[in-house]
């Protein structure tokens, strides 16, 4: 029973103490053989679907210097789900002695506690409800976006390493790793007697190797986050059976934040499935080592997961997990309302309407959204990154007020202050208290994650917190040259739910100080093509995800073929610094540098950040320590605990 | 269930007479929907003075407040919006937009469809062959999706949204129009303009155009639903009039996440589009069967 | 005859071009793929590798020419984003869609049928009124608004109907419902103004002078003449409600092509897009040529005239 039930128990108890003094009153009084008395009762149960209230009615009273106990049953006629009030009269009768009788009429007030749909105990099935479950696509290096994400955050396919709740690298596939002394190389040892599924043989040090040396290298591969790799000559090779090593040019001192499972192109795919299913079969087969096994993969409507037995790592406690796919906000939560749905994602502004109904809420670990308005253009860098495809910058044009002349520094600085301007004239308590309900935190700088950011970066958040304060940033606009504001084109990137909400309010402050803006909504894969072409530059603002730790500075490199709309070469110098850097120290202080350059140049302005949050249903899982990530969808399904 | 006496006058028992009697004034004039649709011209006009409230600036101290009938101290009518905006000012404002957008909309289409309907119906031959064919693709190919696609190439802005819409409604008019030209080709007028030598476009013009103008008039009213529903639908689907325009579409796409939470935002614009079609489809109706009872075949 | 057909064959065979030419402009100003995968650390040369496979190289009128080859092999393409087949990702999900336009189409015939039929032979009555607001309420309302509505009510409140997916008849009942409500105002119209027409005609006169009953006159003579405008108009619309339910869709998770086009267009995976726009395109294209030869064997005067 939870602690709110044991509280409207309290609430019972009294009402019907009281309910019983009258009743008393009323038979001292009235002196008559039948008494009748009027009493609320509440009746409380716990309900899912529509069913009747039943209640027992205890009443205690004294008749003629006798104490009698009445007890009956009540039904509450009315059916009902929701907290609502039910009166009605019931009639109860009890002959008191041979001659009397007494008739109570009780008015029943049922405020039935809404509960969370209780689901059938015996079922072994768990359904958790995506936006989007994408397509069978489980081989990365076939496509740029492959389902391999999902793969990793089910459990059907493993890394070598993996993260817990508070951030702490274990192994999965891997028994241990160590660095060699300059970060250049990195050597696995591989967990024994590991099975592929559906018996395909166990994890060997081919199978890494195979892994990575297709998903890097591959020619042509169109999988994302692999350029890198490439650039830095990374290869694998294999020691023995059980033990490979990784080598790269340059030190890659953060190289193991990239083993964790829900890494697209590093999870361990079994070289002798792929080797006789083909690439293109193997994408839809999904075969790997983890705890559950892709039984079936239905498009746009439902993954259906079965739990391995006899797992090396962990014993999944639900048998059967379903993955639905459900577009609609909307329809998703009233599918968790219906009992559909055992878990899925909730708009930050509904959690309390959500927990109201009996579902549990919580953050994923790591998983945060920061709403980030880019001013996009200051395109001042003369070169590409790595020779990339990168066109002549057609965006650039520093007649727009917060875009400067990449030579003229007193431009440049006319162009900072226009920035700082919109940025201190974001009202971003309103914005946490309001759109935020009170569960956002305010964010003054880039990519900050909220709850589960470390301690030092607390201090770089304070260092850089920016005032709201109107006179402060009309006093920038003039600075920079617009005393009476501007006009300028938003684009507000869609597919966050709050994403309108946001700009449109942001859109709204930014006229108190003269800058009015014209609003447009385009799905964020659209802009980025605009941005890839150097062909924006409006302000845009971008629901972006947090980084899981919050240690990211820009999830995307400034000087890359994709970036927010900003290439300055200080900032690159700097970003390739902490790229660099091979100590904790070292790292720290690159980092920093890094984010006093954005801020004081305020290349994005930053106004609120939330956590990814979920509702659960509370009568199927009791407890879930998800590992942390920064990708926005329940994961670790192999640590859920059930009640 | 009539008789054979009752040929021709089904439905015509002294019980319904009575009820003929009393609707009939109503009948004859569509009173709901002159009601309505002054209305809605009316808010439209006077929208700057009749809204009690800031229908576009955000203020978020005043967002999800509830209508002031169910809570009297909120103040605002029909309650407020996510954006703290006053949702009776904005449907208001919304009247405005519905009538710029179907206004503009059907004068293209109609226009152009009208042309189109013209020539092909008029010259036939392979004029004739070309124009259908494309009023066939037209009609095959999945609209909403195209317009999905031209908005993200185009970017959403309201000229982008008239023309895909305009787009959308020309071949309704065109087809309809062909069929009223084919006919009126063949009366004794057009064909005693043509051996006194008046040219293609002169006949057209002086001597086809107004026998299809009624059509027109009728094919747009009825149309006018259409447009507020697909302005409505492209909205939920991302690409309709771009914020903080009040839209009556956009309205209840964007307060459906709310409905349990703040159920005024969507249900009121939802209310508002449900009248005002309903009015100018049973507008349209009445017109139909006033001016052309031919056109009781066409949907 | 066979000029009839051989003619109506090369139209939906040129209309078919047109598509496919609509199609491939389409694609070129949605931009070049290579933008959707180059990410912070793409090679140079992988991006001209890409330019190559993708047959950027050759000249536009070429590339067309490959596309329409590739076409007509059924071959679709694959996924941008996935690499997934398109022809499969659409294959898997035409049942639903089909399954969804075929109830949606029951629906609307079995709403706009009868209430036609009733408010054309009480004309002017509380019949007539009450068939033809209610039809016409069913289009005005923004559809996902009635969609997400009937969820509420019949999914969450009352608990009689699953919200949202696809699984038995049960979760058939509330999409196919929002689908042929839409639906059955065309129907319910088209069937009055048939029927007004036919009651009007001389046979039924006739018929009704020779004292056969109301009941006859209306549910044989008049019914079934009537009914053939309606049922025309419903092979067009059937194909129509295949795409015509992309918001439905959306709304009660269905998984038809609808919703697969939608999310090809919100990440702009233009490949999908395409087969989608090609496929329905061609089931329409069929479906009038289908409804027309019909005509043609109805009606002599198509079949030897003009």
């Amino acid at each position: 029973m939870s602690k709110r039930q044991i509280h409207r128990r309290g609430i019972l108890a009294i009402l019907l103490a009281a309910g019983a003094l009258s009743a008393l009153a009323i038979a001292c009084g009235g002196g008559t053989q039948t008494v009748t008395e009027v009493q609320t009762v509440v009746v409380e149960k716990p309900i899912t679907r529509v069913e009747k209230v039943v209640e027992t009615v205890v009443v205690e009273k004294q008749i003629e210097g006798k104490t009698v106990t009445v007890v009956e049953t009540v039904v509450v006629e009315k059916p009902v789900t929701r907290t609502e009030r039910v009166v009605q009269t019931v009639v109860v009768e009890k002959p008191v002695t041979q001659t009397e009788r007494v008739v109570e009429t009780v008015v029943v007030v049922a405020t039935p506690v809404p509960a969370t749909p209780v689901p059938d105990p015996r079922s072994d099935t768990l359904v958790i409800a995506f936006d989007n479950i994408g397509f069978p696509s489980f081989v990365p290096w076939r496509s740029p976006v492959p389902n391999s994400q999902f793969a990793g955050l089910l459990g059907i396919q493993e890394s070598p390493l993996e993260i817990d709740e508070s951030g702490n690298l274990s192994g999965l596939l891997a028994e241990s790793w160590e660095f060699n002394a300059d970060f250049t190389e990195l050597t696995f040892r591989i967990k024994r007697g590991v099975p592929f599924h559906g018996g395909n043989g166990e994890v060997t040090a081919d199978d890494f190797v195979y892994s990575w040396e297709e998903a890097v290298w591959t020619e042509g591969t169109i999988a994302s986050g692999t350029g890198l790799d490439k650039q830095l000559n990374s290869h694998m090779s294999k020691l023995d059976d059980y033990t490979v090593s990784l080598s790269a040019d340059e030190p890659r001192p953060t190289w193991l934040d990239g083993f964790v499972s829900a890494n697209t192109t590093r999870a361990i795919h079994s070289k002798a499935v792929l080797d006789r299913l083909g690439p293109d079969k193997a994408m839809s087969a999904g075969i790997g080592s983890g705890p559950y096994e892709l039984e079936s993969f239905r498009t746009g409507d439902r993954m259906v997961l079965s739990r391995v037995p006899n797992h090396h790592h962990r014993d999944p406690a639900y048998g059967t997990v379903i993955v639905r796919e459900i577009a609609e906000i909307t329809t998703r939560l009233a599918a968790l309302e219906a009992g559909e749905v055992d878990v899925t994602d909730v708009p930050t502004p509904l959690i309390r309407d959500i927990e109201g109904k009996g579902f549990d809420v919580r953050g994923l670990p790591g998983a945060g959204v920061g709403f980030t308005f880019y001013p996009a253009g200051q395109f001042c860098w003369g070169a590409t990154f790595n020779d990339n495809p990168v066109p002549p910058r057609p965006a650039y044009d520093p007649s727009i007020p917060y875009i400067g002349d990449c030579n003229d520094p007193s431009s440049m600085e006319r162009a900072r202050n226009v920035r700082w301007g919109l940025a201190a004239s974001v009202d971003r308590e309103a914005l946490v208290e309001t759109i935020g309900a009170g569960k956002a935190f305010q964010q003054h700088v880039n990519g900050m994650g909220g709850a589960q950011r470390q301690a030092w970066l607390s201090e770089i958040d304070a260092k850089w917190t920016i005032p709201y304060d109107l006179d402060v940033a009309k006093k920038y606009l003039a600075d920079g040259g617009y005393p009476d504001g501007f006009e300028a084109d938003l684009v507000i990137t869609t597919g966050h739910p709050l994403a309108v909400e946001v700009g449109e309010a942001v859109a709204g402050m930014w006229r108190a100080i003269g800058v009015e803006m014209n609003i447009e909504t385009l799905t964020y894969q659209a802009h980025r093509v605009g941005l890839v072409n150097r062909e924006r530059n409006n302000i845009w603002l971008w629901a972006r995800s947090h980084a899981r730790d919050g240690t990211l500075i820009f999830n995307r490199h400034p000087g890359g073929a994709f970036n927010p709309g900003f290439e300055l070469p200080e900032l690159i110098t700097l970003v390739n610094a902490v790229r660099g850097a091979t100590t904790q120290a070292s790292l720290r202080s690159a980092q920093e540098a890094v984010w006093d350059y954005t801020v004081h140049n305020m290349i994005s302005i930053e106004t609120m950040g939330l956590s990814v949050t979920i509702a659960i249903n509370p009568n199927k899982i009791k407890e879930w320590p998800m590992g942390l990530s920064d990708i926005g969808y329940p994961r670790s399904l192999d640590r859920i605990s059930r009640p | 269930m009539a008789t054979s006496s009752e040929i021709g006058q089904i439905g015509k028992s002294s019980g319904q007479g009575r009820i003929r009697r009393i609707t009939l004034p109503f009948r004859r004039w569509p009173v709901f929907s002159i009601v309505v649709i002054s209305l809605l011209v009316f808010g439209g006009l006077f929208a700057p003075w009749l809204a009690p409230h800031e229908h576009e600036l955000p203020n978020l101290r005043t967002r999800h407040l509830p209508p002031s009938f169910t809570d009297s101290g909120s103040g605002f009518l029909l309650g407020t919006d996510s954006l703290g905006r006053d949702v009776l000012s904005r449907i208001i404002y919304g009247a405005r937009v519905s009538l710029i957008v179907a206004g503009v909309t059907l004068a293209i289409s109609g226009t152009a469809g009208t042309l189109l309907g013209l020539v092909s119906g008029y010259y036939g031959g392979w004029v004739d062959e070309l124009i259908m064919r494309i009023v066939d693709i037209k009609l095959a190919l999945p609209f909403i999706l195209l317009g999905m696609v031209l908005v993200i190439v185009l970017g959403r802005s309201f000229a982008v949204l008239v023309g895909i819409l305009a787009f959308w409604f020309w071949s309704g008019f065109a087809r309809q129009v062909r069929g009223e030209v084919l006919a009126l080709k063949e009366t004794d007028y057009v064909s005693l303009a043509k051996v006194a030598g008046a040219s293609g476009p002169r006949i057209l013009a002086r001597h086809i155009l107004p026998g299809v103008v009624n059509t027109v008039v009728v094919v747009g009213t009825l149309l006018v639903g259409s447009v507020i529903l697909a302005e409505a639908g492209l909205s939920y689907l991302g690409v309709g009039v771009p914020p903080p325009t009040p839209a009556w579409g956009s309205m209840v796409s964007a307060g459906r996440i709310y409905v349990t939470h703040a159920w005024w935002i969507s249900v009121f614009p939802g209310i508002a589009i449900a009248l005002t079609v309903l009015a100018v489809t049973f507008l349209g109706d009445w017109l139909r069967d006033r001016f052309d009872p031919r056109l009781r075949q066409i949907e | 005859m066979a000029r009839f057909l051989a003619r109506r064959l090369l139209t939906t065979l040129l209309s078919l071009l047109g598509a496919t030419l609509l199609v491939f402009v389409l694609a070129r100003i949605q931009g070049d793929p290579r933008s959707i995968w180059v990410d912070d650390f793409t090679l140079r040369s992988d991006y001209e590798l890409w330019g190559k496979r993708l047959g950027f190289d050759k000249p536009v009128y070429q590339q067309y020419g490959l596309f329409l080859g590739r076409i007509a092999r059924g071959n679709l393409g694959v996924s941008l984003y996935r690499s997934v087949p398109v022809r499969d990702l659409i294959w898997e999900r035409l049942p639903a869609s089909a399954q969804l336009a075929i109830a949606g189409f029951l629906v609307s015939i079995v709403i706009g049928i009868p209430l036609g039929v009733l408010s054309a032979v009480y004309r002017g009555s509380y019949w007539d009124l009450a068939g033809r607001w209610s039809a016409v309420l069913g289009v005005s309302l923004p559809v996902f608004w009635v969609g997400i509505m009937g969820i509420l009510l019949f999914g969450v409140a009352l608990g009689w109907l699953p919200t949202s997916g696809r699984g038995n008849l049960s979760h058939l009942i509330l999409p196919a419902f929002v689908v042929g409500w839409g639906a059955s105002s065309g129907q319910l119209r088209l069937t009055r103004s048939a029927m007004l027409d036919v009651l009007d005609s001389e046979y039924v006169k006739l018929a009704r002078a020779k004292g056969v009953s109301g009941f006859l006159v209306v549910w044989k003579h008049g019914f079934r003449n009537a009914l053939i405008a309606p049922l025309t108009y419903a092979g067009l619309t059937f194909a129509g409600l295949i795409t015509g339910a992309i918001v439905i869709e959306a709304v009660f998770a269905w998984p038809g092509i609808g919703q697969l086009a939608l999310q090809s267009v919100q990440t702009s995976d233009y490949a999908i897009i395409q087969g989608v726009i090609l496929v329905v395109t061609f089931f329409y294209l069929i479906s009038s040529l289908l409804v027309d030869l019909l005509y043609a064997v109805i009606d002599p005067r198509i079949r030897l005239g003009s």
